[in-house]
């Protein structure tokens, strides 16, 4: 008899003695990946124009620019594609029929991302040999697209 | 803590019940019962929100926390600032690195009347492409303590 009137208050001093301490709580786990990515600041060609070409002036160069960003650390990859006219060996612009090798050089082809606060900017140099335009036929809108990937 | 809130009302309302059996043995003898409201979680499992990979974008996520509370009591909902704050601002932090990702946790309702019946909590947590395109690549992760009084 005595016990079962001994538990009731025990739990009684239990619960005033927890005060506050009687709420209900859980853990909540956030995460995230942060993973690599890699973007152009714009979406607009990047055009390089070698004007008039004579033969006899030797090598010509002409430079354009593109900027993009990567993330933070991440290491990024630049390559070009062979371009409409050319294969791996060599880029060709075309008139109609008449075809004009030539280079496409990056200014980095790799490098380490600082996130997208911190863009890069990126030179592309094209180069007609002084050979190459000595005997070329002459044509106006010499002309080749090429794609410039940048990944990841 | 909620579990063990919840076996002392239990003993609590046995204790009460088994008082009138008895009391004819006890003459004299005066009991106060103290009913006390509370909430209890639903499910004692911790609750995971993740964002999966963070790979453009502003990103929200949202998670359930179903509550019971007694009815008629008023409650109130506490999240803690987690692990790795900076002030009152929220922080994953790298698992594998220095890193930190502010992002910000919002719960809803953030009080309320029991009824004796399920609330559903809902957590909204919503990290910025501006915050996490500039943190180094990697896991992070954050603990936050969701706490309904009483």
């Amino acid at each position: 008899m005595s016990r079962a009137l001994i538990i009731p208050s025990l739990a009684i001093a239990a619960l005033l003695a927890s005060g506050h301490a009687m709420a209900a709580s859980k853990n909540v786990i956030i995460n995230a990946n942060v993973v690599g990515t890699c973007a152009f600041t714009d979406g607009n060609d990047v055009t390089i124009n070698l004007g008039d070409l004579k033969a006899g002036s030797g090598d010509q160069s002409k430079t354009g620019s593109t900027s993009f960003w990567c993330s933070n650390g991440i290491t990024y990859n630049l390559s070009t594609d062979d371009g409409l006219h050319g294969d791996a060996s060599q880029k060709k612009m075309a008139a109609g029929e008449h075809q004009l090798p030539y280079a496409l050089a990056l200014e980095r082809s790799t490098g380490t991302g600082q996130g997208i606060a911190s863009p890069e900017t990126l030179t592309l140099t094209a180069t007609v040999k002084g050979a190459d335009l000595d005997v070329a036929p002459v044509a106006s809108g010499y002309s080749d697209t090429v794609v410039l990937t940048l990944t990841p | 803590m909620a579990a063990r809130t919840h076996r002392l009302l239990s003993a609590l309302l046995l204790g009460s019940l088994a008082l009138p059996l008895h009391a004819a043995a006890t003459a004299g003898l005066h009991m106060h019962i103290l009913v006390l409201g509370g909430c209890t979680f639903l499910t004692p499992d911790h609750l995971v929100m993740d964002f999966g990979a963070l790979n453009g974008g502003d990103r929200s996520i949202s998670a359930v926390a179903p509550v019971n509370c007694t009815s008629g009591t008023r409650f109130t909902v506490r999240l803690s600032d987690g692990l790795y704050p900076a002030g009152t601002q929220r922080q994953m932090a790298q698992q594998n690195g220095s890193g930190r990702l502010p992002y910000t946790l919002v719960a809803d309702p953030q009080s309320g009347l029991g009824n004796g019946g399920n609330i559903d909590i809902r957590l909204t947590a919503t990290v910025r492409q501006a915050d996490y395109a500039n943190r180094p690549v990697g896991a992070y992760s954050d603990t936050v303590v969701l706490t309904v009084d009483p």
